[in-house]
């Protein structure tokens, strides 16, 4: 048991000194001197446009938590289809329970909507 | 039977998590409540939504109260456990969600913040808090945790427009999300060592297999980092004043009480069925286990004696220097935490008991004093320091009696049941042997009335300062206050009641598992 918590540390460390090394050591060895020009981002060579942090729409947090109501139904919906011929015994209580659940998500998408979350204007 | 190896009915579901059913279910309904239910007038809106989950709340108290618990089928499908120590807790969480949602409706209307989604908020708060107080089980002790936290987190923003609330909700939203991932590790640690994660296997596991090597201690400290942050314990309290003097006053004191006694409860679980020795059959503690699992004790205690005492000194002392009373609140409900590590670290029935008397209590005298103050401030933060409490004990005669009566009992004075709760604590701590910490908690403890007496000073022996225009005084909000301050004085004049029931209630922890 200890052998593994021992692999885990020792990646761990193995990880940190071998970056740290590859940064220190391309600092030590690689020549150093910074000018304005190559202190700026790089956009594909031509001269910078704007700030890279842009602000965007609000909207888009709605629409992102709108996604996870479906993506989380069929991350538990795909396992169950999956076992669902093991567990033929308990079929209808297995649908009945997966029911409830897609019923639970979808009061929070008719919620949702019913807030707004996807009037565009 | 499932393939999971655990019998499982419908029946069964009810009888064990009917109190969060019912939570789950109203907070459902609410929800499409505030949704379609229109009324003239928004602040009739605010108090329908606060009577229905208040009443939701009641509901679902008496479920969990109303019955004899069988032990036989006390653990549902190893997930959930429905004995009487997280009945007990639960049902404080639950006292607190009808205080607040009470209040909540006045605190409303002071503030025009109407806000239905608000309420079922706290709904979910509440069901996340029984559900982790009633799971056996480490991985749903998580999620109900993450529940009860992600709701706490939105609500501390509630007030828009005020930039102490959102700074708050943020530091709280980034430390508490910083708490919860150390918690999970310390889960996962448990996990990787016993290969299980429900809490009584793990007592076993741990009582026989050998689990010298030190990462039981960290799994142990991480455990520990994670509930200490929701208990508002020294090292890990940096949070609490920001976060408690940003947010609305009502949220306040639910995060002061039912949220810490969440993590009391969850603490005091783990540690008296997951990390303590399974006896065996001849009732004789196993001489192996006892000093394998022994030498634990002799690891958390010492920690737990100096985080005990640190925070009755620092949130304490702290606590004289502020000058807003909601900080100051703020701080001495973390001197309060501190006085209740006292039971946690004489970890003997008494201690426990102790523990569980004093949640309630304290409970009780927080919404109070946090109730008086949302009514003295009118709209948020135009009169909470204590330069605008000067005199108003002749202005306002009945808030200001409520308001001393509340500190009173805070500080612990005789015919108050913060005096029995403190007298319980400390009792706890010196049968165990802790004489140097109940002393220095003792004195603490003068220190603390002198800031809780300045109030009390400020109300009836000096001139006002100035004007100072108390909110609107509802019916509802009255009758809380009054029926909060009836239950101060019952529990300092006769706190047999309680006393045996949270007897009770923590030897259901040595009976069940």
């Amino acid at each position: 048991m200890m052998s593994g918590f021992g692999t885990i540390a020792m990646y761990l460390a193995m990880s940190v000194i071998g970056v740290g090394a590859m940064f220190l050591m391309s600092r030590a060895l690689g020549p150093f001197r910074p000018t304005p020009t190559k202190a700026t981002t790089y956009e594909c060579g031509v001269p910078l446009l704007a700030a890279g942090h842009n602000r965007y729409s609000i909207k888009y947090y709605l629409v992102a938590v709108l996604f996870l109501i479906f993506d989380i139904e069929t991350v538990l919906i795909y396992p169950l289809g999956v076992r669902y011929s093991s567990m033929a015994h308990n079929s209808w209580a297995l649908f009945f329970e997966i029911f409830i659940f897609v019923a639970i998500l979808l009061a929070g998408l008719v919620y949702a909507i019913k807030r707004g979350a996807i009037d565009w204007d | 039977m499932s393939d999971l190896g655990f019998s499982f009915s419908l029946s069964q579901l009810w009888q064990i998590a009917g109190g969060q059913l019912i939570l789950i279910f109203a907070s459902l309904i609410l929800i499409f409540v505030d949704l379609w239910l229109t009324t003239d007038e928004e602040s009739d809106h605010v108090a329908t939504m606060g009577w229905l989950t208040a009443l939701s709340f009641l509901v679902a108290l008496w479920y969990l109260v109303h019955r004899e618990w069988p032990l036989h089928e006390v653990v549902l499908a190893g997930v959930f456990s429905a004995e009487k120590f997280s009945v007990f807790v639960s049902a404080v969480v639950l006292l607190a969600g009808v205080f607040a949602s009470l209040l909540s409706i006045g605190y409303m209307r002071n503030n025009r913040m109407f806000r239905g989604e608000y309420f079922v908020l706290l709904l979910f708060a509440v069901y996340g808090t029984i559900a982790m107080l009633q799971a056996v089980d480490l991985l749903m002790i998580f999620i109900a945790l993450e529940v009860m936290s992600l709701s706490v987190y939105s609500l501390a923003a509630f007030l828009k427009d005020s930039r102490k609330s959102q700074e708050g909700a943020l530091k709280y939203f980034l430390l508490g999300c910083f708490g919860s991932a150390f918690f999970l590790f310390g889960l996962a640690l448990t996990y990787g060592l016993t290969g299980t994660v429900n809490i009584t296997k793990i007592a076993q596991i741990l009582s026989v297999g050998p689990f010298k090597h030190p990462v039981v201690l960290v799994a142990l400290a991480m455990l520990m980092a994670g509930l200490f942050f929701k208990m508002s314990l020294v090292p890990f309290h940096m949070w609490a004043p920001d976060v408690y003097e940003g947010s609305p006053s009502i949220i306040t004191a639910y995060m002061a009480t039912a949220v810490k006694a969440g993590a009391f409860g969850v603490f005091l679980k783990l540690m008296s069925v997951a990390f303590t020795p399974i006896l065996s059959l001849s009732g004789q503690p196993d001489f192996q286990s006892t000093i394998n699992l022994g030498m634990l004790a002799v690891y958390w205690k010492p920690v737990l004696w100096w985080l005990a005492l640190l925070t009755m000194f620092v949130g304490n002392l702290v606590a004289v220097s502020q000058q807003n009373v909601k900080r100051m609140l703020a701080y001495s409900s973390i001197a309060h935490a501190g006085y209740m590590s006292l039971g946690l670290l004489a970890a003997n029935s008494e201690g426990r008991m102790a523990v569980l008397f004093y949640l309630v209590v304290y409970t009780i005298m927080n919404f109070g004093a946090f109730g008086v103050l949302f009514l003295i401030d009118g709209k948020e933060g135009k009169a909470q320091t204590l330069e605008d409490y000067r005199g108003l004990g002749y202005r306002y005669p009945t808030l200001s009696f409520l308001m001393s009566l509340f500190l009173l009992s805070m500080a612990g004075l005789p015919p108050t049941a913060g005096f029995i709760g403190k007298f319980y604590l400390f009792a706890a701590a010196i049968k165990q042997g802790y004489f140097v910490l109940a002393a220095l908690g003792v004195m603490t403890c003068v220190i603390a009335s002198y800031y809780y007496l300045r109030v009390v000073w400020k109300f009836y022996m000096e001139e006002p300062a100035r004007e100072v225009v108390a909110g609107n005084i509802s019916f509802v909000t009255m009758g809380v206050l009054i029926c909060l301050a009836l239950g101060v004085m019952y529990f300092g004049i006769l706190p047999a009641g309680l006393v045996h029931i949270a007897n009770v209630a923590q030897q259901s922890l040595a009976m069940v598992f």
